[in-house]
C-alpha cells in the first residue's frame, strides 16, 4: 500500500460520526437513561429538583401526547440528549459558532460537540442558540451530601458554578476505548467498546449508538443517513427533530406512529394537511 | 525626582507602562482563571484501579443481575454489561441508584437506642445485651409467645433464620409483608389443595392480556418484563392492557382497554362466559379442571352477562365479546394479573378469574402460558396466611391484652407501606419494645426503640430467591461489592449471637459461627456456582397438572368501596412509576430528580384528573385542593390529564416519606394514608386498590 | 470638548444641597451595589434566569444601553466628520452619556457571566466566528476611545488645568479628536451591528433569525441604524432632563432642532427598512422553518402579542419619525420631546423582542412556553447604570464644562 493510500485510509478511518437512534415505540419513559447519565457524568442534584428549568439534565425524557380526549389519548416518551449537530456546513453547529471563547467545538473526527468547562466563562450564548435546549447552566455550586462524593466518576470532571454543561456522548468512554485500542495495537474501535451510559442502561433497548459513517455499525443500517443531503435518514419511519432548520443532528428517532413523527418538526397548516393526509392527527398547536 | 504632583503622575504613568510590558498582569490573569478551576469546594474524584464486580440487585423482588464498576474501593456506577451487542441489557433507575443508597448519610451507622433525647449511638455489645435481657424477661415471665417478628418476605435464609429463632424461642409470631405470590398461593391452595405461584411464559405468548400489570413500570422482575415487551415488538405479540388510565404500559400496549378500576375480575369472568358460550372446547376444558362446572357456568350466566359486565366495567358489550374472541383465537394467549408492580396482594377474585381464563384457553403449563410453580417448602413459613400485618398490628394495639411485647422488624417498613400508616405507627408505638434491623433510616426505624444497622445491598452476601412471575425462578447471590462503610452486621449474625447468649434453650438451634457459614451450608453444592454466576436457575417442582378445583368459594361478588357516592363522587387510585421507589423505602436523590413536574412541585404532590372532570369541579391546572377519602385527607394540586378516566383521581405511590431526608422527605403524600384498608374475604390481606374520594376547595 | 468661551462660571448651589438632592440616588445605588455583591458572591441563582431564559433582563439592559449610548458616536460623526459645528454645544454631553452607557454595559456584563474572572478568554481565545467576540473587542476598544474623547472635558476642570502637562495633554487630544471620532464611528458601526447580529445569526431560533448579506444578517444593519436614530434621541432626552433639574437652558434650540431632525430621518428610514425586513421575515424566513409568523404572537397574547409589533413599528417608529422630520412637528417642543421619548421606548422594545421573545418562544413543537419575571437582584443591579449615570452627569455638570453654551443661554 502506498503512503498516500495509507494516509487516505487513516483519514477515512478517522472520520467517524457518532450518533444515536432512539426507537420511540420501545421507549417506556422509565427514566433509566436520565439516572445512568447522572451517575456516569457526576451530574449534581439539589434538594428540590422540581423546577425543571434550572435543573441540570444532560438527557431529558419528554412526554408527548396526541392531545385527543379520553379514551383516544395516546402518549409517547421522547428522550433528548444533545443532538451533536453538524450544522449547515461542517462546524456550523448553532452553539459552536456562537461561543466567543471556543469552549465548545465540533470535532470532525468523531462528530461530537465538546464542552470544555475550564474554558467556558458562562455567557450562555450557546444556550440561547440551541433550539433543543440541550444545554444546562450551573446556576449554583453543586453540593454533594456527606459521603456521596465517593461515588463521583473520576473520568468526568465535576463542574464549578457559572459554566454551561451538556451531553458529551460519554466522550470519556470514547477516549477509554481509543486508548485501549491503541495499547492493543488496533486502529479500529469495536462497536460494543464505546457505548454511552444511557444506551447501556436502557432496559427496553430503545437506544442504539454507534458510528453513522461505518456501514458495519447497526445504527448505519437502521438509519441509512444520506450524507449528500445533510444526513437525512433514508430509512422509513426515521426522523430527526427540527429537520428543516438544517442543524443536521446526530440523534435520530423512529416511530411507526404518524402523530409522533409529526411532532418532530414545525409545519405550516397547509403543509400539515398534505403531510398527514391519511387520517392521522393534526399537530397540536396552530395559530 | 521631586515629590510633587507632576512627579507622582510621571511615576504613575511610567509604572503603568512598565507593568503592562512586564509579564505580571498576564500571569495574574492566567492565575485567576486557574483558581476558578480549582476552588476547594469543587470535588476532584481521585483516579484509581478500575474493577468490575458482578452481583444481583436486591433492592426489589426482581433480583436483576448487575455489574458494579469500582475505582479502587469506591463504588462508582451500576450497569448490566451485555455479553454481545444484541443481548438484553439495562438497569432500572432504582438499581442505578445503588451507589447513592450505599453512600447516603441517611444510613444507619451504628446501633441506636431511643432515649428521651432522641436516638443515641451505642455499641453492639450493649445493643445485644439489651435485646438479650428483653428476651430473657419475656421468657421468664412465661410469655415467649409475645415475641413477634416481621420480615419483608418469606424467602431466603434471612427470614428462615428469623423464623427459626422465633420457633426456638417458643413463638409462632413470625409474619411477613404479604405479596401477590402469597395471594396466589392462598387462592390456589384453597382451590386445589396445592398452593402455587404463577410462572408466566411472557416470552412465548402471542397475546398477553394484562389486567393492570405495570409491565414497563416495574411489574414482576422489572428488567425481564421490559425485555419481554421489547421482544414482543419484534415477535409481533399483542399486548392488551386493561387499566382505567393511560399508564406508560397502556401507552406501550397495542390495545388499551379503559376498564373501570376494581372491575378487572369482572371483565375476566365476563370473558369466561363468552368463551364458554361460544366454544365447546372451552366447556371441555372447564369440565376437566373443575368439579362443579355447572355451578360455575350458572354463576357466570346469572351475574356476568354482557350487559352486566358492561355496566360493571364501563366498556361496551361488543368490546368485551371481541376481546374474548380475539384472545381465544390467538395461538398462545396468556392472561396475567397483579396490579401495578404485582407485588402487593391481589384480590382473590382476580387471581381466580385470571386462572380460569387461562384454563379455558388451555394454556396451563404450556409454552407461552401460565406455569404452576410451587415455591420451596420452607417458604411457607407462615402457614397461616391470615397473618395479615394489618390484623397483627390491630391486635397489638389493643391496650387491654396486647398480643406483642417485643417485635423484631427486618426488611420491611410497615409504618409507610401499610394501608393505614398512621394507625400502624400508633400500633408500633404501643408495642413495649420494637427492634428494627435497617440499613437506612425509614419510618419504622424512626418509631422503633432499638435500631440495628445491617449491611446495605452492596455490602454483604445473601441469597435472593426470585419468583416474580418468572417462568423459570432464579436464585441470586448478592456480593460484597463495597467494603463495609459503617458499623453494620448481618441480621443473621445478630440472631446467632443472641441465641448463643440466651443459653441452652436456643443455642443448639444455632450451631453456626456466623451467618455466612449458615448461608454457605444452606446453599450446599450450589455455593460454588452461585459465586461464579451470581444468578442461577432455581429448580422448582412444577405442578404438571392442577388437581380438580371446586370454585364455589369464589362465587361471591366484589366488595364495595366504603363511603357513599353522594359524599364521595370521585374514585382515587394509585399509580406506580419507575422513577419512584415503590418498595417502602425512600427514593434516591437521582430518582427524585427524575420525578415529573406533573407529579411533584416543590413539596406539593399532584393528582391526575380528567380535564372534563376538572371542568365540572371548576379546577384548572395546578390548582390546590383538599383531597378527602373516608380514610384520610391531604392537600394536593391537580394535573389535568386526558389519559385519566372521567371521575378518576390518580396519585403516585412512593411519595410522602418522613421529613428527615431533605432530598426525598416531606414531599407529596403517602397515598396509603388515603386508600385505607380493604380486606380480602379469603386471604385476609389488604387489597385496597382505591378509595372513594371528593375534592374540596382549600 | 471645546473649552468654554465665557469668562466665569454660573453659580451652583451649595455642595450640601447638591449631595442632599442626590441622596435618594445614592440610596438606590447602594441597593444596587448590595445586589451586585450578592450576585458575585452567591452566583447567578440570585436571578430568575433559567435554562430557557439564558438571556434575560441584563442582556436586554445591555443591548438597550448600548443602543441609547449610540448618541456618542453619531453626534461625533455629525460634528467631526460631517462638520456640523453647532453640535459643539452638545457633543461633550453626548460623549459623557456614551461613557456612562458603555461603562454600565460592561459592568452588567461582568455581572451576567458565570465566571467573570475568566473574562480575558474572550480576547485571548477568541472565536472569530462569533458575533459576541466582535462585540467584546469593539466594546472594549470603543470604551477606551470614549474615555479618550472625554478626557479633554475632564481636563478642562480648572484645578486640573493648572498642571501644564495635563493642559497640554487636553489640548493635544482635542486637536486630533476627529481621528478618534472616526475610529469611534467605525467601531460603533461594527459593535452596534454585531449586537444585532448576535440574534440574527441564530438559525436555530426562527423568531430571531434573519438572512442577510455575506456573514451579516439584516439585523446587523438595522441595529446600527436604530442606534444612530435612538442615540441622539436619548442624548436629547437626558439633556432635557438635566435642563429640568438644573433649571437652566443648556443647549440652543437650533441644535436641538438639528439633532431632532436628523434623528427623525434616521428613525423614519429605519422604520421603512424594519418593515421591509419584518415582511420578508414573516413571508419567507419563518416559513422555511415551518413557522407561520402569527404563531410567535399568539402563543401568549398578554406578554408577546401583536401589540408589540404595533407598538414598536408604528407607535414608536413611524409616528415619531413623521413628527420629527416635519418642521411643524418639531416646533412644538412638547411634541418633539414626546417623539424623542417614543423613539427611545421603541428601540428598547426592539431590543426586548429580539432577546426576550426569542428565548421565550419554544422551537420544538412539544415544548411549553414559560414566563420570566426578573428577581429583585436583577432589577436592583439594572438600576446601577441609571443611578451612577445620574451621579456622574450631576458631578460633571457641576465641576466640568458639559455644555459650552450654557453661560450664553442663561
Amino acid at each position: 500500500m502506498s503512503k498516500q493510500t495509507m494516509m487516505k485510509k487513516r483519514e477515512q478511518e478517522k472520520r467517524r460520526k457518532f450518533g444515536m437512534l432512539i426507537d420511540l415505540d420501545r421507549c417506556t419513559g422509565c427514566g433509566s437513561c436520565m439516572v445512568a447519565c447522572m451517575s456516569e457524568n457526576n451530574i449534581p442534584f439539589r434538594k428540590d429538583e422540581t423546577d425543571k428549568l434550572t435543573s441540570i439534565n444532560w438527557i431529558r425524557v419528554f412526554k408527548l401526547s396526541n392531545h385527543k380526549p379520553f379514551p383516544e389519548t395516546e402518549i409517547c416518551f421522547l428522550p433528548m440528549p444533545c443532538m451533536h449537530c453538524q450544522g449547515k456546513e461542517t462546524g456550523h453547529t448553532p452553539c459552536v459558532s456562537v461561543c466567543p471563547v471556543t469552549a465548545t467545538d465540533y470535532d470532525s473526527s468523531t462528530g461530537i460537540v465538546s464542552q470544555i468547562y475550564s474554558r467556558c466563562f458562562g455567557c450562555r450564548y450557546c444556550m440561547v442558540a440551541c433550539p433543543y435546549h440541550s444545554r444546562s447552566f450551573n446556576w449554583s455550586d453543586a453540593v454533594w451530601p456527606e459521603g456521596m462524593e465517593k461515588m463521583l466518576n473520576p473520568q468526568v470532571s465535576p463542574r464549578m458554578r457559572g459554566v454551561v454543561e451538556k451531553c458529551s456522548f460519554c466522550y470519556h468512554r470514547y477516549q477509554e476505548a481509543r486508548d485501549k485500542a491503541h495499547f492493543e495495537g488496533r486502529r479500529n474501535i469495536a462497536e460494543e467498546a464505546y457505548q454511552t451510559a444511557c444506551t447501556e442502561s436502557c432496559p427496553a433497548g430503545a437506544i442504539t449508538f454507534g458510528d453513522l459513517n461505518n456501514p458495519g455499525h447497526r445504527i448505519h443500517q437502521m438509519v441509512q443517513p444520506d450524507l449528500e443531503n445533510g444526513g437525512r435518514p433514508k430509512q422509513k419511519n426515521v426522523f430527526r427533530l427540527l429537520e428543516r432548520l438544517g442543524t443536521n443532528p446526530a440523534v435520530y428517532y423512529s416511530s411507526t406512529r404518524t402523530w409522533v413523527r409529526n411532532m418532530g418538526d414545525n409545519r405550516l397548516l397547509q403543509e400539515n394537511r398534505q403531510h398527514t393526509a391519511a387520517g392521522s392527527n393534526l399537530q397540536d398547536r396552530r395559530a | 525626582m521631586k515629590l510633587n504632583r507632576r512627579g507622582f503622575i510621571s511615576l504613575g504613568l511610567g509604572a503603568t507602562a512598565g507593568l503592562t510590558l512586564s509579564p505580571l498582569p498576564y500571569k495574574l490573569l492566567d492565575d485567576i482563571s486557574i483558581w476558578t478551576q480549582n476552588w476547594p469546594w469543587v470535588p476532584v474524584p481521585r483516579d484509581g484501579q478500575v474493577s468490575f464486580v458482578n452481583s444481583v440487585c436486591t433492592l426489589c423482588p426482581g433480583g436483576c443481575p448487575i455489574t458494579v464498576r469500582k475505582v479502587d474501593e469506591r463504588v462508582i456506577s451500576v450497569s448490566n454489561r451485555k455479553e454481545t451487542i444484541d443481548s438484553a441489557s439495562g438497569v432500572c433507575p432504582l438499581g442505578l441508584s445503588g451507589p447513592q443508597l450505599l453512600y447516603t448519610p441517611t444510613r444507619v451507622m451504628s446501633p441506636m437506642l431511643r432515649s428521651v433525647n432522641g436516638f443515641q449511638p451505642i455499641s453492639w455489645e450493649k445493643a445485644i445485651s439489651i435485646l438479650v435481657s428483653r428476651l430473657e424477661t419475656l421468657r421468664e415471665g412465661g410469655k415467649p409467645d409475645k415475641l413477634a417478628a416481621l420480615a419483608g418476605s418469606n424467602l431466603g435464609t434471612g427470614p428462615a433464620l428469623m423464623n427459626r429463632f422465633l420457633g426456638a424461642f417458643g413463638s409462632s409470631g413470625f409474619f411477613h409483608m404479604p405479596s401477590a405470590d402469597d395471594a396466589w398461593e392462598a387462592v390456589t391452595w384453597k382451590l386445589t389443595g396445592r398452593g402455587f405461584v404463577p410462572g408466566y411464559d411472557l416470552e412465548r405468548a402471542t397475546t398477553v392480556l394484562s389486567f393492570g400489570c405495570a409491565i414497563v413500570e416495574g411489574w414482576g422482575s422489572p428488567l425481564r418484563s421490559m425485555h419481554a415487551r421489547s421482544l414482543w415488538k419484534e415477535t409481533g405479540t399483542t399486548l392488551v392492557q386493561v387499566e382505567p388510565r393511560l399508564s406508560n404500559t397502556a401507552a406501550a400496549a397495542d390495545r388499551w382497554i379503559a376498564c373501570n378500576p376494581g372491575a378487572e375480575a369482572d371483565l375476566a369472568l365476563g370473558m369466561c362466559r363468552v368463551l364458554l358460550e361460544r366454544y365447546p372446547v372451552c366447556r371441555d376444558r372447564l369440565g376437566a379442571a373443575v368439579t362443579n362446572p355447572d355451578e360455575f357456568s350458572s354463576h357466570l350466566y346469572h351475574h356476568y352477562s354482557l350487559e352486566q359486565v358492561a355496566a360493571m366495567t364501563g366498556l361496551t358489550g361488543s368490546m368485551i365479546e371481541s376481546l374474548a374472541v380475539d384472545f381465544a383465537a390467538s395461538k398462545h394467549p396468556l392472561a396475567i394479573c397483579g396490579k401495578d408492580e404485582g407485588r402487593s396482594p391481589i384480590a382473590s377474585r382476580e387471581v381466580f378469574a385470571t386462572l380460569m381464563l387461562n384454563i379455558l384457553v388451555g394454556r396451563i403449563n404450556r409454552p407461552g402460558g401460565l406455569y404452576c410453580i410451587e415455591r420451596k417448602s420452607d417458604s411457607r413459613l407462615s402457614a397461616n396466611f391470615l397473618h395479615a400485618p394489618e390484623k397483627v398490628f390491630a391486635a397489638a394495639a389493643e391496650t387491654s391484652e396486647p398480643s406483642i411485647e417485643l417485635l423484631l422488624v427486618a426488611g420491611a417498613n410497615p409504618c409507610y407501606s401499610q394501608s393505614n400508616p398512621r394507625k400502624t405507627v400508633e400500633a408500633i408505638r404501643k408495642i413495649p419494645f420494637v427492634v428494627s434491623f435497617a440499613s437506612h433510616w425509614n419510618e419504622t426505624a424512626m418509631n422503633s426503640n432499638l435500631v440495628l444497622p445491617v449491611h446495605s445491598h452492596l455490602e454483604g452476601t445473601t441469597d435472593f430467591p426470585v419468583y416474580s412471575g418468572l417462568k423459570q425462578p432464579k436464585l441470586g447471590l448478592s456480593k460484597p461489592v463495597s467494603k463495609r462503610l459503617f458499623n453494620s452486621r448481618y441480621m443473621g449474625d445478630v440472631l446467632i449471637e443472641t441465641a448463643s447468649r440466651l443459653g441452652d434453650a436456643m443455642a443448639p438451634f444455632f450451631p453456626w459461627g456466623s451467618y455466612e457459614t449458615y448461608l454457605k451450608q444452606s446453599l450446599g453444592d450450589r455455593w460454588q456456582e452461585l459465586n461464579e454466576k451470581t444468578v442461577v436457575d432455581l429448580p422448582q417442582p412444577k405442578i404438571r397438572s392442577i388437581p380438580m378445583m371446586n370454585t364455589s368459594a369464589f362465587h361471591s361478588l366484589p366488595t364495595r368501596l366504603t363511603g357513599s357516592r353522594q359524599e364521595y363522587p370521585l374514585t382515587l387510585i394509585a399509580k406506580v412509576s419507575m422513577r419512584l421507589n415503590n418498595n417502602a423505602d425512600a427514593s434516591s436523590p437521582f430518582m427524585m430528580k427524575t420525578v415529573e413536574e406533573s407529579v411533584l412541585r416543590k413539596n406539593r404532590g399532584f393528582v391526575d384528573i380528567n380535564p372534563d372532570t376538572a371542568d365540572e369541579q371548576n379546577l384548572s391546572e395546578a390548582d390546590s385542593v383538599m383531597l378527602e377519602t373516608p380514610h384520610g385527607q391531604a392537600t394536593v394540586s391537580v394535573h389535568l390529564d386526558a389519559g385519566t378516566a372521567p371521575g378518576l383521581l390518580v396519585m403516585a405511590r412512593g411519595l410522602g416519606h418522613g421529613a428527615d431526608d431533605e432530598y426525598s422527605g416531606g414531599k407529596g403524600t403517602n397515598v396509603n394514608e388515603l386508600l385505607g384498608e380493604m380486606t380480602d374475604p379469603l386471604t385476609g390481606y389488604n387489597i385496597a386498590w382505591g378509595a372513594r374520594a371528593v375534592l374540596k376547595k382549600v | 470638548m471645546d473649552t468654554t468661551s465665557g469668562t466665569g462660571r454660573l453659580n451652583h448651589c451649595s455642595p450640601r444641597r447638591f449631595y442632599l438632592q442626590l441622596l435618594p440616588v445614592f440610596v438606590l445605588l447602594t441597593w444596587g451595589i448590595y445586589a451586585m455583591i450578592r450576585v458575585w458572591a452567591l452566583g447567578l441563582n440570585q436571578t430568575h434566569m433559567n435554562n430557557v431564559y439564558g438571556f434575560a433582563l441584563w442582556i436586554w439592559a445591555d443591548l438597550a444601553i448600548i443602543a441609547l449610548g449610540g448618541g456618542a458616536f453619531f453626534t461625533g460623526l455629525l460634528r467631526y466628520i460631517l462638520g456640523k459645528k453647532e453640535l459643539t454645544a452638545i457633543i461633550n454631553f453626548a460623549v459623557l452619556v456614551g461613557v456612562i452607557c458603555y461603562g454600565s454595559a460592561m459592568l452588567i456584563l461582568a455581572l451576567d457571566v458565570g465566571q467573570p474572572l475568566r473574562f480575558w478568554f474572550i480576547y485571548w481565545h477568541a472565536n472569530v466566528h462569533s458575533m459576541l467576540t466582535e462585540v467584546a473587542f469593539c466594546l472594549t476598544v470603543y470604551f477606551v476611545i470614549l474615555n479618550i474623547e472625554f478626557l479633554p472635558v475632564l481636563l478642562e476642570n480648572p484645578k486640573l488645568r493648572r498642571i501644564p502637562f495635563l493642559k497640554h495633554l487636553g489640548h493635544n487630544t482635542h486637536a486630533i479628536m476627529g481621528l478618534f471620532a472616526g475610529i469611534g464611528v467605525f467601531l460603533s458601526f461594527f459593535h452596534q451591528g454585531s449586537l444585532g447580529g448576535m440574534t440574527g445569526v441564530l438559525y436555530g431560533r426562527p423568531f430571531a433569525y434573519r438572512e442577510g448579506v455575506l456573514i451579516w444578517p439584516w439585523t446587523f444593519f438595522l441595529y446600527t441604524w436604530s442606534a444612530a436614530a435612538a442615540g441622539p434621541c436619548f442624548t436629547l432626552l437626558t439633556m432635557k432632563l438635566t435642563e429640568l433639574v438644573s433649571g437652566r437652558k443648556l443647549v440652543p434650540d437650533r441644535v436641538v432642532d438639528l439633532l431632532a431632525r436628523i434623528a427623525g430621518w434616521m428613525i423614519l428610514s429605519y422604520t421603512v427598512a424594519k418593515t421591509i425586513d419584518t415582511v420578508y421575515w414573516a413571508g419567507t424566513t419563518t416559513v422555511a422553518a415551518g413557522f407561520s409568523w402569527t404563531r410567535f404572537y399568539s402563543e401568549n397574547a398578554l406578554f408577546h402579542g401583536y401589540w408589540i409589533l404595533v407598538l414598536e413599528i408604528i407607535v414608536c417608529g413611524l409616528v415619531p419619525g413623521l413628527i420629527l422630520v416635519s418642521e411643524k412637528g418639531r416646533i412644538k417642543k412638547g411634541l418633539l420631546f414626546l417623539s424623542v421619548v417614543l423613539v427611545v421606548v421603541g428601540i428598547c422594545i426592539n431590543r426586548w423582542t429580539l432577546v426576550m421573545q426569542t428565548v421565550a418562544m419554544p422551537v420544538l413543537p412539544f415544548e411549553k412556553w414559560s414566563l420570566y419575571l426578573p428577581s429583585w437582584q436583577e432589577v436592583a443591579t439594572t438600576l446601577i447604570p441609571l443611578c451612577s449615570g445620574i451621579i456622574l452627569v450631576a458631578l460633571s455638570y457641576r465641576y466640568l464644562v458639559l455644555f459650552p453654551e450654557e453661560n450664553q443661554l442663561n
